[in-house]
């Protein structure tokens, strides 16, 4: 997988996604731990079940098998002895004191057979009438009370349990056995003690072959844990603690001793931390008890080729998870990458269109930058300007790079000019439009006799402009015209104005006085073409400061309640500061308003002329 | 006829027309960059309107306006000499023209516009909004 991703990345076909390949990783992560983790589990919960199972059936079937081998070999050796005891024919004979050779003869071939056929070391009787002992070889022996070694019998005798099962050491054979002893007759005054023998050591052979593992032991113990046959033929007569530690001695002990017809298990550590199971099963009929112990590996060994097949699983699945998983991304991730190509050819269309637009729209800036150079061009330079007055100062701030509002000034001798203040319908492209025409037609009005009559300046302005924009036709929509304050100053005594909705403010002595233009906006079609402006004269003074300014001053809107700046505000302005130079009042005018527009936009083309003469 | 709503933005007023309740509203601030294109539906349905009016019937017409520009004016100009030339015709028209007494710009502006018609008018004080 990863080869051919690495040929597609040379070829630089395929598009890699940062975002998506972390998936992959996280995804790829947790699967991997998942399969580990079910494997895991399922690995102990099997190992588990398996000891679970150990403890409580296998090692009891184990034990449940030699103890029943072992139990029916007892069981079989004495019903033999029964037999022997019920036997008419003997009983007479040990009656009538053994003198009876031929019987004595007869019994001795049947205590033989008995050995013999059936697979017994040996058979014997016991009298207690004469004392003798009777083996299948015939009189063995003379027992008397004195004799440690005869102690056996007569405490059998007067036992009054009628059959025994005893370990027993032979000193006549010198060898350990396992005895069978019935009592013949009644059991209050028996007639005889007899039974049959096995050998101890074939016992013990036979345990070896019952083990089951390299590494188990098999004992048989008696309630106190002293060892009467194990698989091992010298460890007769030794004690279980010399095999396993005095806590699991006592612990197994303990539970014998508390019930002991049952089966018990433990388990235990040695000192090399091996971990070993025991187990305790009674043999019936008698009060010994098989004790079996086992190495934990050697039942458990076959969990490890267990261990191994699941991790072979669980890495065949991630393989086969890993195959799969990249199979299917190949088709699922097709559209995913078909829709990051889409998208990326999407951004590209967009970057292109984006500068395309950003081009065009280049290309009208610049045309506008050129406009504005040509606007500039038709209005009056600087130093034209500052000839007309003594001092000034000039607002000038279209809204849009240029603008309907414009000032104007002609001065065709020493003693007379004309000032002028406009604002042009609208603002931007189409205002500075309307601004060229009307300063056009000013300029050719002052070759006229028109030019010392502010009032028939307006009103000729007004006509020529209604003829020139068409304004006959009643269907257009489009009326358009402009307002105006023209100021005639003559000898710099008198000032002569007159105004198509601008005023001219006036601050001379205490008072800022306002004198109102006509209501007529000058090329409009709701203003008659005939229409008389007003003209209206005023003395200068030496102190003497006029202001005139456009709608876009007074209409800026701001302050706290978002209305107009206001004629208030501004004749405010002109009553504190009219004192100032005219570079302070620059400032103030332009501050005041700066402040009062706050984060609003400029709404409307800005001129606001100040001067004396 | 429809009644045509048109919802206010920062630069053109709310616009509501309703021809079953005879009421004509303006409110907002007027300053689109292209006034014409703008009332110029507007005119178009005064026209018709106005043409329908049953002489029973009175039509009021609210201006709320707190700002007009120079453009606009001329179109609310043209929409109060229609509404003045149907009144000349026998039709009930009546205007009333709000402002807020803080406004002195408003106000002017609306003593300005109520100079020439017939139609009668009341200029309002408004409340706060």
């Amino acid at each position: 997988m990863i080869r051919t991703f690495k040929d597609r990345m040379d070829k630089g076909k395929v598009i890699y996604d940062p975002t998506a390949m972390k998936l992959v990783i996280i995804a790829s992560f947790i699967i991997i731990f998942a399969i580990v983790l079910v494997g895991s589990i399922s690995y102990y919960i099997t190992q588990n079940a398996v000891v679970k199972k150990l403890k409580e059936q296998d090692l009891t079937t184990i034990v449940e098998v030699v103890s029943t081998k072992i139990e029916s070999r007892i069981d079989r050796a004495i019903e033999t002895s029964s037999i022997l005891a019920n036997d008419p024919a003997v009983i007479n004979w040990l009656e009538e004191g053994e003198t009876d050779p031929l019987a004595e003869k007869n019994i001795t071939q049947k205590l033989n057979m008995i050995a013999k056929e059936f697979d017994y070391s040996n058979a014997f009787l016991a009298s207690s009438k004469t004392g003798n002992y009777w083996t299948e070889v015939g009189l063995m022996d003379q027992l008397s009370e004195q004799a440690q070694n005869d102690a056996w019998f007569y405490k059998t005798i007067h036992s009054q349990i009628p059959v025994q099962v005893v370990i027993d050491y032979n000193k006549a054979r010198n060898e350990t056995f396992v005895f069978i002893n019935r009592l013949m007759g009644d059991v209050n005054n028996p007639l005889a003690v007899v039974g049959v023998g096995l050998s101890l050591k074939e016992l013990s052979d036979a345990f070896d072959s019952y083990r089951y593992g390299e590494n188990s032991k098999l004992w048989l113990i008696n309630d106190q844990g002293a060892i009467y046959l194990s698989d091992t033929l010298d460890e007769r007569g030794l004690n279980i603690n010399n095999f396993i530690p005095n806590q699991a001695k006592d612990g197994i002990l303990q539970e014998i001793s508390k019930n002991p017809n049952d089966s018990h298990v433990m388990e235990y550590e040695d000192r090399e931390g091996n971990l070993k199971d025991l187990i305790s099963y009674p043999i019936q009929s008698t009060k010994w008890h098989l004790l079996y112990q086992i190495d934990r590996n050697e039942t458990v060994s076959f969990l490890s080729s267990v261990k191994w097949n699941t991790f072979i699983a669980a890495f065949i699945s991630i393989l086969a998870v890993v195959f799969i998983f990249h199979f299917i991304s190949h088709y699922l991730a097709n559209p995913f990458k078909r829709a990051v190509q889409i998208n990326q050819e999407l951004e590209q269309k967009v970057t292109e269109r984006t500068r395309e637009l950003a081009e065009k729209n280049q290309a009208v800036m610049d045309s506008i930058d050129y406009a504005k150079r040509i606007q500039e061009s038709i209005l009056p330079g600087k130093d034209e300007w500052d000839r007309q007055f003594r001092e000034s100062f000039l607002l000038w701030e279209p809204k849009d790079i240029v603008g309907g509002d414009f000032y104007w000034a002609k001065q065709w001798n020493e003693n007379e000019c004309l000032i002028a203040v406009g604002d042009c319908t609208g603002h931007g492209v189409p205002g500075a439009l309307m601004s060229m025409v009307t300063i056009s037609i000013l300029n050719q009005l002052t070759e006229t006799e028109y030019k010392r009559d502010p009032a028939l300046m307006l009103e000729q302005l007004n006509r020529i402009m209604k003829n020139t924009l068409h304004k006959e036709s009643e269907d257009s929509f489009t009326d358009d015209g402009v307002d105006l304050g023209i100021c005639y100053v003559k000898d710099k005594r008198v000032l002569t104005f007159a105004g198509a909705k601008i005023s001219l403010y006036v601050k001379m002595d205490e008072a800022v006085e306002v004198i109102h233009g006509n209501r007529k906006s000058v090329g409009y079609r709701k203003t008659p073409e005939n229409y008389q402006y007003d003209n209206r004269e005023l003395m200068i003074e030496e102190n003497s400061v006029f202001y005139l300014t456009t709608d876009g001053y007074l209409d800026q809107n701001g302050g706290e309640k978002d209305f107009s700046f206001g004629r208030r505000q501004f004749m405010n302005l002109i009553q504190r500061y009219s004192n100032e130079t005219m570079t302070v009042q620059k400032d103030i005018f332009y501050q005041a308003l700066t402040d009062y527009r706050g984060k609003e936009p400029q709404r409307d083309d800005i001129t606001v002329l100040a001067f004396k003469v | 006829m429809e009644t045509i709503y048109i919802e206010g933005t920062k630069s053109t007023p709310e616009v509501h027309l309703d021809p079953e309740k005879n009421l004509i509203q303006l409110k907002g601030q007027s300053y689109p960059e292209n006034a014409f294109k703008f009332y110029e539906p507007i005119f178009d349905w005064l026209e018709q309107y106005l043409d329908e009016l049953k002489e029973e019937a009175t039509v009021v017409v609210d201006f709320i306006l707190p700002y007009i520009n120079t453009s606009s004016s001329k179109c609310i100009m043209m929409f109060l000499e229609k509404c003045d030339e149907a009144f000349l015709a026998g039709k009930q028209v009546k205007l009333n023209w709000y402002y807020h007494p803080d406004n002195e710009s408003e106000l002017e502006c609306a003593e300005e516009f109520v100079e020439d018609i017939s139609l009668p008018f009341q200029i309002i004080p408004r409340e706060e909004e």
